[in-house]
């Protein structure tokens, strides 16, 4: 069943938004066993995009799975972590010049037929950047206590850095326009970086909204921050976000001599 | 006087062999300097171990112990050492993330790719895009 959006309920998008390239970037790590599923939906919710998987040095067979699904596939030879896979998948958004670049992760996590409510805000010109928030309310998603607290803590230190309210800091499923595209492009944090990138893009001029989604649980592989390294992760991206050369706006030279 | 014979061949072992790899263009030039001038360093305290020059200047700097001033002096430089080292790794590793995502989009592969080559697929064909229908 393809989802009923409600997009008509806002402004009506411009000609040029509805033609608006969109490229869909999964970063994965051996999802084997989800990157198709996570493609076909990608693909049936959103017909008109191109989806790129980005294989981060999967020792699996993700990339076979994923062509067979219909994604383009850039294959890292060896594997970076989330922030550099998903720069790959900016990098390429921004050469083959999409308007648009949409992450999903590969793990099933994130619901596509949820794709629309991330561009909307991007299409009718209200933000450059979507993230999807599992907590305002769509879907039965619930979390560990412990979870819960860190996930607290780091919204309290997103906002004193932003100003903007973020409810779910470490959300993968997010949309970003031209602005954003080249900004990450440019510049991504490496190991955790779905937290520090919002400041980044905020403190590069990028309106931040977030927006509800549904989230699944994970059915296949295990988080990549679990146990010990939950500790380890919050140590890292509280002192990115206290002391991280994110007070200043982007000034590193572009990759890209466009 | 053992004493000084010991350190003075170990900081000369260490000059010969910092030349050594020099020549053979194991380090690179930055680095071959350093090592270097630390060997010569290295030589030169030695060779004054004699004159006691070490007592006088750590008295004058307020040390009483004078081989604590040589400890101080080697960590302060094995700190600084250690930090430029933290410095190049990630100036390294941020290139080589440039470069392993640069072979990436070089070597991007689009289903059709597959298509020409599985013909003997028959196990799932590849979806084109749009035409793929939800699973579950």
């Amino acid at each position: 069943m393809l989802p009923t959006h409600d997009v008509t309920t806002s402004v009506d998008p411009s000609e040029a938004a509805r033609n608006a390239r969109i490229c869909v970037v999964i970063p994965a790590f051996n999802e084997a066993g989800s990157v198709a599923t996570v493609i076909q939906r990608a693909y049936s919710a959103i017909p008109e995009a191109l989806v790129v998987v980005v294989n981060d040095g999967s020792k699996d067979d993700t990339a076979v799975r994923a062509l067979r699904a219909g994604a383009t596939v850039i294959t890292l030879p060896v594997n970076l972590g989330i922030g550099g896979a998903v720069q790959a998948g900016y990098l390429y958004a921004l050469r083959h010049g999409f308007d648009i670049a949409i992450q999903v992760d590969g793990d099933d996590q994130h619901d596509p037929a949820e794709i629309e409510r991330l561009l909307d805000p991007i299409r009718t010109g209200r933000a450059e950047m979507t993230v999807g928030s599992r907590w305002l309310g769509r879907g039965d998603y619930v979390a560990p206590a412990g979870r819960r607290f860190a996930m607290r803590l780091l919204a309290t230190l997103v906002r004193w850095r932003t100003g903007g309210t973020f409810t779910d800091t470490t959300s993968g499923f997010r949309a970003v326009g031209a602005q954003g595209i080249a900004l990450f492009a440019r510049s991504y944090p490496t190991d955790f970086p779905e937290v520090e990138s919002l400041v980044l893009a905020s403190r590069n001029g990028l309106r931040l909204e977030e927006v509800p989604v549904r989230m699944t649980p994970r059915r296949h592989g295990e988080s990549s921050i679990a146990g010990i390294r939950s500790a380890y992760y919050m140590a890292r991206v509280t002192v990115a976000l206290l002391v991280g050369g994110l007070n200043r706006k982007d000034t590193s030279k572009p990759k890209e001599a466009s | 006087m053992k004493a000084f014979v010991l350190s003075m061949v170990l900081s000369v072992g260490f000059l010969v062999v910092s030349v050594v790899a020099m020549r053979r263009q194991r380090l690179r030039e930055q680095a071959a300097l350093l090592w270097l001038l630390v060997s010569l360093v290295m030589v030169f305290v030695s060779a004054t171990l004699p004159t006691h020059i070490l007592d006088r200047v750590s008295h004058a700097v307020g040390i009483a112990y004078p081989p604590d001033l040589i400890l101080l002096l080697a960590v302060l430089f094995l700190m600084v050492l250690v930090f430029h080292l933290s410095l190049s790794l990630a100036r390294l590793s941020a290139k080589q993330i440039a470069l392993v995502q640069e072979i990436g989009l070089m070597t991007t592969m689009t289903p059709e790719a597959l298509g020409a080559r599985a013909d003997d697929d028959t196990e799932t064909p590849p979806t084109p895009p749009g035409g793929a229908a939800p699973t579950s």
